[in-house]
């Protein structure tokens, strides 16, 4: 009995959905605080193209992306915050209409994402706009995971090998896992770290899709994912994620992961390799 | 038994369930096309929302242009022309197996006049991974000539994805 009651508890800690913060105000804003984080992460990356801006594009994208700015802080305002949602979306349409064919990845999941908040008079208190966020999520991370498969490199390592030699400062993580000779045939190692990413993404994908909303498994969820944005040197995405897991979990997001998010936003205009470089040189 | 409860279910769903049921059907059904269309190599898995990235290296794809009437097919400096009316004409070389269109060799010559009248050799070349040693090598995915017939008119032939393709084109400058 007694061996019965110290783990159930334990179990339950692992599977209890994630606990919805209580007061209502209180969920709105954070709810809110997470969806304005997934747009900050959309207009900080328009905002890093501007480095590769001459006047003969014209003052359409400086105009756009300071009103993308702009209505952030709007998005926490519950009177506006849908306003302030439409006037984004629209802002990004010609972005999208011009770039379409190389328009990132991540920015299509934006796409997928953000304006269907516009379908609810209060998104923030919308439990069918967290789910339709988390089964996107989980679709998404299995489509990631059929890629993949379909093409073979993280299977047999030669991906991880790759990066290891020929990738950026972060993405040079794994390389002192093998000798040079993984190039030719990769080592036990990097198919390890390969599978292991395979292994991951179909299990979140699939928890995602079943519904299970445990904190632990947010938490682990975004340890991954700030490791995966710290070692491809691409940020972004994953602050995107992270704030869509936070709408679908229903929990919002915390000041402190909020502080933490935008720090590396600020850090990933100019690449985290980069600013390792900097620092060690 | 279990029909009426559907369709008692389906009855209490709103619009608004419906849109949400589409846009992930239409999402799930984009991203099998996307799989269908990078398992037969059409595109780059990087792009058009299929969720592909860190796949493979980024192809890169780049254009390099020759100048064809010489013997020795000297490459012309990639500073002495503009190609992004030429890139933007072929969907920035996205779609792998398309071949060059008519529209951007009139595009290009209108922004370069300096190249009219010079035969020229068109060349994609984008990032190839490959696992005997693992690397990613540059290699040649899509060529097309332009031949001069008179002042204002040009015929081209090109090849790309083993599907050879020409045209002629009238220009007017």
């Amino acid at each position: 009995m007694s061996a019965q009651t110290t783990v159930m508890p334990q179990i339950s800690q692992f599977l209890w959905p994630a606990e919805e913060t209580t007061s209502d105000g209180s969920r709105g804003r954070l709810n809110r605080l997470a969806l304005m984080t997934a747009m900050m992460s959309v207009a900080f990356e328009k905002a890093g193209r501007l480095s590769r801006y001459s006047i003969e594009d014209g003052f359409e994208p400086v105009i756009m992306i300071t009103g993308m700015l702009l209505m952030l802080p709007v998005v926490l305002i519950e009177k506006y915050s849908r306003i302030a949602v439409f006037v984004f979306c629209l802002l990004l349409i010609p972005t999208i209409y011009a770039d379409w064919t190389t328009y990132a990845n991540h920015s299509w999941l934006a796409v997928w994402t953000i304006p269907v908040a516009l379908l609810f008079v209060r998104y923030w208190d919308a439990p069918l706009y967290a789910d339709y966020i988390r089964i996107t999520l989980g679709v998404v991370m299995l489509g990631a995971f059929a890629q993949k498969v379909l093409i073979g490199t993280y299977w047999d390592g030669s991906y991880i090998a790759y990066l290891s030699y020929y990738g950026s400062t972060t993405e040079r993580l794994f390389q002192p896992l093998c000798s040079e000779a993984t190039l030719m045939a990769p080592c036990g190692w990097h198919r390890f770290v390969g599978i292991f990413i395979l292994g991951w993404q179909f299990v979140v994908g699939v928890l995602l899709l079943a519904g299970v909303r445990s904190t632990l498994f947010l938490v682990i969820e975004i340890t991954f994912l700030l490791g995966a944005g710290l070692y491809a040197d691409e940020m972004n995405f994953q602050v995107l994620n992270i704030a869509l897991l936070c709408v679908a979990f229903r929990v919002g997001m915390s000041h402190r992961l909020f502080v933490i998010l935008v720090a590396l936003l600020f850090i990933d205009m100019h690449g985290i390799g980069n600013f390792i470089d900097h620092v060690f040189t | 038994m279990s029909s009426p409860s559907i369709v008692a279910k389906l009855k209490k769903l709103s619009g608004i369930h419906f849109v949400i049921f589409g846009l992930l059907a239409i999402h799930t059904l984009w991203i099998f096309t996307h799989l269908n269309l990078v398992s037969r190599d059409l595109i780059n898995p990087w792009k058009l929302g299929g969720y592909g990235m860190y796949t493979k290296p980024a192809n890169r794809a780049r254009l390099r242009i020759f100048d064809v009437s010489t013997k020795t097919a000297e490459q012309i400096p990639r500073m002495t022309f503009r190609a992004n009316d030429f890139y933007e004409a072929n969907l920035r070389y996205i779609f792998r197996c398309r071949p060059m269109s008519k529209k951007s060799f009139l595009l290009f010559m209108r922004k370069n006049p300096h190249l009219t009248n010079i035969n020229l050799r068109f060349e994609i070349r984008e990032r190839e991974f490959q696992r005997q040693p693992i690397r990613a090598k540059w290699v040649t995915h899509s060529v097309a000539e332009i031949t001069w017939l008179d002042d204002t008119k040009f015929s081209y032939t090109g090849k790309v994805c083993d599907t050879q393709y020409s045209g002629e084109a009238e220009f007017k400058s």
